[in-house]
């Protein structure tokens, strides 16, 4: 027999379903923290009311299941869902509640570089930086430069832009038999750096490279300190050409040692500029400044083991991925900055 | 880490009788050659099928750091100091 509770003492018939009385209906769900980063395991919240319904999100977040903003489980594809807060709701037998969930970027993070072994290994990107299109030019990469074994009096381009203009375009290093300055030819010949790069250690390089109606005017930073300043060529260069990763291969230069953190910028960085990036002598996060190409070299990589092309994934503005050539798989390293 | 892969240099006739998914070359358009383009450069860590069955036969059979010998001096490398 059961029995009725009738607290504002209503008058009337009462209905008693066939089933008895069920249950109340529920919505209730929760995630276990109110944001994620898309670097951390896509989460699954828990229905603490009546299971069986259906999760419903704003457009941009991805659930697991269906690869939509519509799902029966609920989990979120945290790497596929955009960077924004999203409502979420949860509807089951018409009753419906909702949260609201934070997708924020990955932290930054560097555990990869990319050895090349002075022979024939590099990476092509398909970044024209001929000066007519872009005048001003800032090229900046980490290098680990390991020149055992190799001749003396040599250049090679950890960085630089494939040309037929025979100096100046590339962040070039010249190896004298024992240390590695960097080199930059214009007026007045040749001028070098000051600090050797072939120590075994990470470094720092950034090269600006500014139109000037009288040429092109180079500044070469190491590790944020300007050590060539205002060096000038009456060429303005670089005349065509795609900025390549390890090696021109037009001047048989090829880099050996690590690349870590590879950007470009269409502009000439202010010393203030440098200094971030430069940070306290290890990479950061550099898309604040907008670079026109940002290859991380190792993350934001894939390997097709098929074709044996490593391709890296621009973090710039430009959309001009890199692809490897000549390289393997086990090149990708854990030896960062 | 050390390199203990064979580096091995060919007449530039024989580029067309590369298997590249036998070596560490991408393509016939990457190969590394010498200056005056007769000859170029392949490296694999298993001896590929076209030269064991002598299909090519190698101009020279190097290890890592004989090649970078090689590749140092002017018939590989221009000198722009």
């Amino acid at each position: 027999m059961p029995i009725l509770y009738n607290k504002d003492k209503k008058n009337g018939l009462f209905y008693i379903p066939s089933g008895g009385l069920g249950p109340s209906v529920s919505a209730a769900f929760s995630y276990d923290k109110s944001s994620y980063n898309q670097s951390e395991s896509d989460p699954t919240p828990t229905i603490t009311g009546t299971a069986g319904g259906s999760f419903n999100a704003t457009a941009g977040l991805v659930f697991v299941d269906t690869g939509t903003h519509n799902s029966s489980t609920g989990q979120i594809d945290l790497s596929a869902s955009t960077i924004d807060n999203h409502s979420i709701t949860y509807t089951v037998d018409g009753v419906q509640s909702g949260v609201t969930i934070g997708v924020t970027a990955a932290p930054f993070s560097n555990v990869y570089s990319f050895e090349f072994d002075g022979v024939d290994e590099t990476f092509s990107t398909g970044l024209s930086l001929a000066y007519t299109a872009v005048p001003n030019v800032t090229l900046s990469c980490w290098v680990k430069v390991n020149y055992t074994g190799v001749g003396a009096h040599t250049s090679s381009y950890p960085v630089g832009i494939n040309s037929s203009h025979p100096n100046g375009s590339p962040i070039r290093l010249h190896y004298n038999g024992s240390t590695s300055l960097i080199l930059i030819q214009g007026q007045g010949g040749n001028t070098f750096g000051t600090t050797n790069l072939n120590d075994g250690n990470w470094h720092h390089i950034l090269q600006t490279i500014q139109y000037d109606t009288g040429g092109t005017i180079f500044n070469v930073y190491i590790d944020s300190v300007k050590e060539i300043t205002d060096k000038l060529l009456y060429a303005h260069i670089p005349l065509t050409g795609d900025f390549v990763i390890a090696g021109i291969t037009t001047s048989t230069k090829y880099f050996k040692g690590n690349i870590d953190e590879v950007s470009v910028f269409n502009s000439v960085l202010s010393q203030t500029d440098i200094n971030t990036i430069y940070g306290s002598g290890t990479p950061s996060n550099i898309s604040s400044l907008n670079p026109l190409a940002w290859y991380r070299m190792g993350e934001e990589a894939t390997f097709n083991s098929g074709t044996g092309i490593w391709t890296l994934t621009d973090q710039g503005s430009g959309g001009n991925d890199a692809t490897s050539n000549n390289m393997e798989e086990a090149d990708r390293k854990t030896d960062t900055p | 880490m050390e390199n203990n892969r064979t580096y091995t240099i060919l007449n530039i006739s024989d580029l067309a009788k590369v298997d590249f998914s036998q070596v560490g070359e991408t393509s016939a358009n990457t190969v590394r050659k010498s200056i005056d383009e007769t000859q170029f450069a392949i490296k694999y860590n298993t001896t590929p099928t076209f030269i064991s069955d002598k299909a090519v036969t190698p101009i020279d059979v190097l290890n890592y750091s004989e090649v970078l010998a090689l590749m140092a001096t002017d018939a590989w490398s221009t000198n722009e100091e």
